[in-house]
């Protein structure tokens, strides 16, 4: 039996490519396995190709194969790009409707079969051709010889909110293709077999982790501009918030995104917005005034690649730099970068409470790759989730017979107290200009220095956290150091060459854990910064922080796709 | 009986003496008082320029936000606590040029607070730099030959965006001022005041007395219909905008109550959150 299967979908935009990747993952997910589904996408509606990689394992695995197991065309350029990415002896399925275009020499030296499907006719025949998807799905899962009726399962599960009409109708696509004869498919053998697995997580994306995060920490208002792929966290709370009094404001641009969530949250409500790098380089003055007002914000950077427009829907993480140093003037903030799906929802959790207790904008650092794909997550746990507003005021505690309150007032760990509009006695001025305690802007002769290590000394205990999660073996010498999606692949790569090397994942970025990298970078001989950008952004920020330029190295990829397994062998490779 | 000092700080303006925004800042605490909004439920929010000073002077709760943003961030505020009467005050500079969009944005939202535009046509904490409203033909620093564009017509704009209540006031006209004032914030929705707010220093066309030379007024004119919106365009296309009072209202747009995302539990129980994972 096979342990695992991967298979890449390809059609033309609107050919309902990403709907039959999801389905099948979500058929895989049914029958016990870890799924994975990558995305390869243009910034089209209509036209251009599409693609999505699904992958289902026996065990999880954060990432996916660096080959392919079957490639489905639905379109030409599929079979002209994605050929080459088969393993030896794979399977090219292609609509029979195509004319098949192979470089031959590859096929044969590779071994791979080839077989055509009547999807199209099947869909003219039993359907129309909006049920593409469905048909891909049953051709698919035919050859990888699903039991049909987990299939059935995932097919009702989608169209039960349309009708039973619908319902019967896809159904019968679903038959036809079932129904295909496949003399061809002698010798094929990619048997998928159910595995026992008592939970089976949804189906989801990073996004959506984001965005259940945020509900649960107690999150009610979002402003934000839509923007890939940071849109679905918007996506998620507009249809959830509502129905906890909550709400979501599309606004004109970034820059009313994020002095709108300064307003809300300043005036009591936990507050966030979702964004790439385009809106983070418009929201700068928004975190200065943020930090500067010492009003807590939750902003999301889904990056993506390039700078300007970019490539809008590849993968990068080449923001790092502009979050951690940027917007004019010096202030705080805090940088966290989850590195499973599932730190999304505890890392969202985190940031909210991080932003109340520090009075400073969090950003959770997220890529494309970690928002976008597609996991059957772990059981989330309930008890984990606990919400700490740091230093608030109540309103019967300020009936000390002053009228003004010192919102900003200095104290031993820099942290003043906080109130909100509408309580008695609690008046005070909120500016983005320099000020004291009472919030107005000060005069030459005040202490400006004492202002602002007020405020950027106020996050020191955060160096000593344990910002770093670590998997070590004893003997190891070298150790790998990812962060967000790059974590998943590092872990494979590592699995793959017995662990030769130590792992793990930075999960706080700013500040760094300087106190636990300070031992780690003493311990051992050699530590590789693992990132998806050109100029080895952390890496240069860690050697500039803490030093140890000799034992720091990077490992780099910006081909907008984050790494292959074999990179990171390669890299391991060379150094042991 | 609240009293307009109630509302003041008795911090001393930064503005030249007889700047208009003096008469800005007493026309709200006047209209505050009267209209008797408890201090800690008026929420002043402003921009940055001489105008955005203002929310520094109000014994209330005060933000001084980035320059052209005042509207954003105030919307979030009164989103967050309907509760609170908020008004968000600025210069012109700040509202239609580089806050210009929350400006179209914030009136097509129609989120009820009140937008009090401080306009004095000119740059004057810059220094005396040509405005998106100043004249064409008018010279300073940065357009030495004259501005070569016509300006901005603010009243027009917000007509054009859907504005449920326009209407503008002039410093030397206190009373109308105040009177105006007090509609907008009595409007449930979002309005915009336009205020002829005269700069002494740097503006020496558009002055106290150019003003009242050139000024009409609607609150005079028995027979005006502020519930007409192309009676609206039509006088501020008459008028060249130089006209004061309440030209629009629509009162069918009204927002009616609405709750406080503040008031909403941020817990959750675990069977909401089983029912929350159960829909991913």
């Amino acid at each position: 039996m096979n342990r695992e299967i991967q298979v890449l979908i390809g059609g033309t935009q609107g050919d309902g490519i990403l709907a039959t990747g999801i389905y099948y993952l979500q058929v895989l997910s049914r029958m016990g396995y870890h799924v994975y589904g990558k995305r390869h996408f243009t910034s089209r509606i209509k036209g251009g190709n599409s693609a999505i990689i699904a992958y289902g394992s026996v065990d999880k695995k954060g990432c996916p194969k660096d080959d392919m197991d079957i490639v489905m065309a639905l379109d030409e350029d599929t079979m002209e790009i994605y050929t080459k990415k088969l393993r030896k002896r794979g399977l090219l399925l292609y609509d029979e409707a195509l004319e098949l275009k192979v470089d031959e020499e590859f096929i044969k030296g590779m071994e791979i079969e080839i077989i055509s499907l009547p999807i199209t006719k099947v869909v003219k025949d039993k359907g129309n051709m909006i049920m593409k998807n469905v048909c891909s799905l049953g051709f698919l899962t035919r050859v990888t010889d699903i039991e049909p009726h987990y299939v059935e399962a995932v097919i009702v599960e989608a169209f039960k909110d349309k009708g039973e009409k619908i319902v019967e109708k896809n159904k019968k696509v679903l038959q036809g293709a079932v129904d295909y004869n496949f003399t061809s498919l002698k010798g094929v053998n990619y048997l998928i077999e159910p595995v026992t697995r008592k939970y089976r997580g949804p189906v989801i994306v990073g996004n959506d982790l984001i965005g259940l995060g945020a509900v649960m920490a107690g999150c009610r208002f979002m402003a934000a501009y839509p923007i890939t792929p940071a849109s679905e966290v918007m996506q998620y709370l507009s249809e959830h918030l509502p129905r906890y009094g909550g709400k979501v404001v599309q606004t004109e641009d970034e820059l009313a995104a994020i002095n709108m969530i300064i307003g809300s949250s300043y005036a009591g409500v936990r507050s966030i917005t979702a964004t790439s790098g385009p809106g983070i380089s418009l929201m700068m003055e928004g975190l200065g005034l943020a930090s500067m007002a010492e009003v807590p914000i939750v902003v999301v950077d889904a990056q993506r690649k390039g700078p300007s427009t970019g490539l809008p829907t590849k993968h990068e993480q080449s923001d790092l730099n502009t979050l951690y140093y940027g917007g004019h003037g010096e202030f705080p903030r805090i940088i966290l970068a989850p590195a499973t799906i599932e730190d999304c929802f505890y890392d969202t959790i985190e940031a909210f409470n991080l932003a109340e207790q520090y009075q400073c904008p969090v950003i959770i650092m997220s890529d494309a790759l970690r928002s976008l794909s597609y996991e059957n997550i772990e059981e989330l746990d309930f008890d984990q989730i606990t919400i700490n507003r740091g230093k608030i005021m109540m309103e019967e505690d300020l009936e000390d017979g002053t009228d003004s309150f010192s919102r900003y007032r200095n104290t031993e760990d820099h942290i003043s107290k906080r109130v909100f509009p509408g309580m008695k006695h609690g008046f005070h001025h909120t500016t983005g200009l320099e000020h004291g305690e009472y919030g107005f802007p000060i005069r030459p002769k005040d202490d400006q220095r004492g202002l602002t290590e007020k405020r950027m000394n106020k996050l020191e205990p955060l160096e000593h956290k344990k910002g770093i999660r670590m998997f070590q073996e004893k003997a190891n010498r070298i150790l790998f150091l990812g962060y967000g999606s790059t974590f998943g692949v590092l872990q494979q790569g590592v699995k793959k060459m017995d662990r030769v090397v130590d792992y793990g994942a930075i999960k706080q970025i700013k500040p760094l854990p300087t106190v636990q990298l300070k031992k780690l970078l003493e311990h051992y001989d050699t530590v590789v910064i693992v990132e998806n950008n050109y100029t080895g952004q952390l890496r240069k920020i860690i050697q500039a922080e803490i030093g140890f330029h000799h034992k720091l190295d990077s490992l780099l990829s910006y081909n907008g796709d984050g790494f292959l397994i074999e990179e990171i062998k390669d890299k391991i490779k060379e150094l042991i | 009986m609240a009293k307009y000092q109630d509302y003041s700080n008795g911090i001393e303006p930064t503005w030249c003496k007889g700047c208009g925004d003096f008469s800005v800042l007493r026309s709200l605490q006047v209209a505050a008082a009267e209209l008797e909004i408890p201090r800690e439920n008026l929420m002043v929010v402003s921009g940055i320029g001489c105008s955005g000073r203002i929310s520094g002077y109000m014994d209330t709760y005060s933000f001084h936000g980035v320059h052209g943003r005042v509207l954003p961030i105030a919307q979030g505020i009164k989103l967050a606590n309907n509760d609170l009467t908020v008004i968000a005050a600025g210069g012109d500079g700040d509202g239609f040029a580089i806050g210009a969009g929350h400006f179209i944005h914030g009136t097509k939202r129609n989120v009820n607070m009140t937008y009090i535009v401080m306009n004095n046509q000119i740059y004057g904490l810059t220094k005396g730099h040509t405005s998106p409203v100043s004249d064409q033909g008018f010279k300073t620093p940065s357009t030495p030959k004259g501005s070569e564009d016509l300006p901005l017509q603010p009243g027009l704009m917000s007509l054009a965006a859907g504005a449920t209540f326009l209407a503008q006031g002039f410093s030397g006209y206190q009373e109308e001022l105040i009177e105006v004032i007090k509609k907008g914030i009595e409007h449930k929705g979002f309005s915009f005041i336009n205020i002829f707010s005269p700069c002494i220093t740097f503006n020496k066309t558009n002055t106290y007395q150019w003003f009242r030379k050139h000024l009409t007024s609607v609150s005079e004119e028995e027979e005006y219909n502020q519930g007409d919106y192309q009676g609206a365009m039509k006088k501020l296309l008459e008028t060249k905008g130089l006209v004061t009072g309440v030209l629009y209202e629509n009162k069918d747009r009204e927002k009616k109550d609405e709750i406080s995302i503040k008031e909403s539990p941020m817990a959750l129980e675990r069977e909401e959150f089983q029912k929350l994972f159960a829909r991913l």
